[in-house]
């Protein structure tokens, strides 16, 4: 019976995201979830949908707070919060979208977001834009913006701000005596502070076994891993290479990194930094919240060491666009106009949740908690950045290239040897990337 | 609950050819008992095409496509196919993990199973207790074992190399080091799974009539000789039934390389369904995930049948 009654709940749920509730007779409401003409009403009530990845209580009641900002200025739309982890949304958004079913706001981060857009999964936002002037989109980060779009055209409205940078355990640096990172520290320097602060069963840093975590120091090396239209890998190519050389010595040859023991963990190297051991790891500003909960110790944060690169950082954020197959793409927008305005900033800065986009709310962000002092060197950081390019099938490029700089970071095979295995299989997934682009065209 | 309808349809034969002249009557008695039947089948029959068959067809008829979820599902003929074999220098690769783990684990798992059974056949007191110790492994949800057991094979104060640290042996880093991972994984596993083929033997053991022991003492064979000419034959069913389901689980290994090593390091402990579910649900590649999917249920159909054949040759069923 409950098989029974499962199967034809997935059938009705089908049914009524093929067809439009407009048009279903007999004043069927489809699904329960969307119009519901109010009789006498001049304004027609919509109750919106929107979902979005969150990890604990308190962050779900933030964002519902959020959305309860929508009914007040507009007492016609309601938006109703769906949630689950982080990774769970990500298996569960391409299924909804396939199906016609998705939120009608939908949230998004900037490293995903051209899988999403070039499939057709993403409203462009523009034309609302400029209908809202007083909107003020010249007030957000123009980085973080430009990450957030594909083609020219704004995908989604960003709600934080993430440059790579440098968190560093102030407390072990004191204890060996050894100077702070400062906004001026090369590689060189990087290295001797991570010498200084390996000691005593402490390291100096600690890397986590991806992609994400070597291009700071690829771009820093004057390097990328891939030219700027997509089509050439350049990860094997010397000023790569040599950045990976350097990662692979401070394992192997000065022993500075801590080794990873857990591989299957996407933590191990913030839940090493927060145990004290470790001197210095790279990561963005949305993990303040976490470092101030669980670090025991004083620290600050400091650019990415630098080797004479134009920028020395990737930057990344979240936030919210539109599905384009919504039947109220007018009330989504007119939802997101509220949230991610000036109001709704000043309330998601006094959470502290996350280093806000909007340059406005920056001080109220501050104000909320001072930790780390050094936290004017994110808009800094943002300066020498660009969005860490990625292509509509990047989730399986940067398993492979993971999967192949695993065969330094454990096992301490030849950087050069490496980087050609990546080339040899990066190539022909540019190759469908491309195909892909020209496509969805 | 499916065995009541079929218990009824047995007997209906029997009593038609007796009262073949009323068989009218019987028939309507048939027919009304058959729907209440089927009626008390339909949740599980429902549950079953809607949840398992249909899944069974689609992914099927996917495994000839190129669907992305987000694409609509374009033909492909036999390219899936072509490209797992011919293209996909991973899929080898982790076709070779995965043989790897069957090879050591299935082995590694029934000789213990078997030891444990025989040893604690012998004992006079605790078998109840012990058995229970060692079949609770099986009943403990594998995501809890597998954080237990990371801690365990934590290189520098976990269990695993402390212990071999008492006997001078300075352990590796296990899950870090791409020689290891996999047998951390498979220790783990044997772990965690040998407490079933246990009960298995040990309830073929005891019901070995014990004259037969009696008879080979006194014509003076000794415990081995008894073992390898009475024990291993007598319990061949379930030795048999053990490898099969033992064989077709660990084909199947995903849970546990999910947690540990998410697959890593290097690829080392990445499985045929791990990149099932890479390729599905992190790629989005479900008509290539579905290609692999059958892959995997043609290797295990063939290595079954293979073992159905062979059994004919070790397997006593008198």
């Amino acid at each position: 019976m409950l098989a029974l009654a499962f199967s034809l709940s997935i059938l009705t749920a089908c049914g009524s995201g093929s067809t439009p509730s407009n048009t279903s007779s007999g004043g069927q409401t489809s699904g329960g979830q969307s119009t519901e003409k109010a009789q006498g009403d001049t304004e027609e009530k919509v109750q919106l949908r929107w979902m979005m990845w969150t990890g604990s209580d308190e962050e779900k009641k933030v964002w519902e707070n959020l959305a309860s900002k929508v009914t007040e200025k507009y007492p016609n739309i309601t938006v109703k919060f769906e949630t689950d982890t982080f990774s769970s949304y990500w298996d569960k958004l391409p299924a909804l979208i396939a199906s016609g079913s998705a939120p009608d706001i939908v949230s998004m981060q900037s490293l995903r977001m051209p899988t999403f857009a070039t499939r057709g999964a993403l409203e462009p936002l523009d034309p609302y834009i400029e209908k809202t002037p007083d909107f003020k989109i010249e007030n957000f980060d123009k980085s973080i913006l430009e990450a957030l779009s594909w083609n020219g055209k704004v995908m989604a409205i960003p709600y934080d701000l993430g440059p790579y940078i440098l968190y560093y355990n102030k407390d072990l640096f004191d204890k060996y005596g050894v100077p702070y990172p400062d906004e001026n520290m090369d590689w060189n320097s990087f290295l001797e502070r991570a010498k200084g602060t390996t000691q005593d069963g402490n390291y100096g840093f600690v890397l986590r076994n991806v992609i994400d975590q070597v291009v700071p120091w690829i771009w820093g090396n004057g390097g990328d891993y891939m030219n700027e239209d997509a089509t050439k890998s350049l990860m094997h190519e010397p000023k790569a290479a040599e950045a990976v050389q350097f990662l692979s010595d401070l394992f192997h040859k000065h022993k500075v990194a801590m080794p990873i023991t857990d591989p299957g963990n996407e933590n191990f190297y913030r839940e090493a930094f927060y145990s004290g051991k470790v001197a210095m790891y790279l990561d963005g500003p949305w993990n303040f919240g976490n470092v101030r909960a669980k670090a025991n110790f004083e620290w600050d944060i400091a650019p990415v060491p630098n080797n004479g690169g134009k920028v020395n950082t990737w930057i990344a954020g979240s936030g919210f666009g539109i599905f384009p197959k919504s039947k109220h793409k007018e009330e989504a927008w007119k939802a997101i106009s509220v949230m991610m305005g000036e109001e709704g900033f000043e309330y998601l800065a006094t959470t502290g949740r996350a280093f806000p986009a909007r340059s406005t709310s920056i001080e109220t962000f501050q104000k909320a908690d001072p930790r780390p002092a050094g936290m004017d060197l994110v808009t800094k950081a943002a300066e020498k950045s660009k969005p860490l390019a990625v292509t509509t099938n990047w989730q399986e490029t940067q398993l492979m290239i993971n999967r192949e700089l695993d065969k330094i970071w454990f096992n301490n095979e030849p950087v050069q040897e490496v980087l050609n295995n990546i080339q040899k299989q990066f190539d022909p997934l540019l190759e469908k990337h491309q195909q892909i682009l020209s496509s969805s065209k | 609950m499916g065995s009541l309808p079929e218990t009824e349809n047995r007997e209906v034969p029997q009593r038609e050819v007796k009262t073949k002249f009323n068989s009218g009557v019987r028939k309507q008695k048939f027919n009304r008992e058959a729907l209440s039947g089927y009626l008390f089948l339909a949740p599980n029959i429902l549950g079953f095409l809607a949840f398992t068959a249909l899944p069974v067809v689609v992914s099927f008829i996917l495994s000839f496509y190129n669907w992305e979820m987000l694409i609509p599902p374009m033909f492909a003929g036999l390219d899936n196919f072509k490209n797992l074999f011919f293209n996909d220098p991973l899929f080898l690769l982790v076709i070779k993990n995965t043989l790897y783990y069957v090879g050591v684990y299935v082995p590694f798992n029934i000789v213990v199973a078997m030891i444990l059974a025989l040893w604690l056949c012998t004992l006079t007191k605790g078998v109840a207790i012990y058995r229970t110790l060692f079949f609770l492994p099986v009943l403990a949800p594998t995501v809890a074992a597998a954080f237990i057991w990371k801690f365990m094979f934590e290189p520098k104060v976990g269990f695993v190399n402390t212990f071999l640290g008492w006997f001078g042996v300075s352990g590796p880093n296990w899950l870090g080091d791409p020689d290891f991972a996999m047998l951390a994984i498979i220790i783990m596993s044997v772990w965690k799974m040998v407490g079933y083929n246990m009960v298995i033997f040990i309830a073929g053991i005891q019901s070995i009539p014990a004259s037969l022991y009696e008879a080979a003492k006194i014509d003076g064979a000794n415990s081995w000789d008894r073992f390898i000419h009475i024990t291993l034959p007598m319990i061949s069913p379930a030795l048999f039934f053990g490898v099969v389901m033992t064989v077709i689980t660990s084909f199947q290994v995903f849970d546990q390389a999910y947690i540990m090593t998410g697959g890593g390091p290097a690829n080392a402990t990445n499985t045929i369904v791990m990149y099932i579910y890479e390729n599905g649900f992190q790629y989005f590649k479900m008509g290539y995930a579905s290609s692999i999917a059958w892959v995997l249920f043609g290797v295990i159909f063939a290595v079954t049948m293979v073992q159905m054949k062979v059994q004919k040759k070790w397997v006593n069923y008198d």
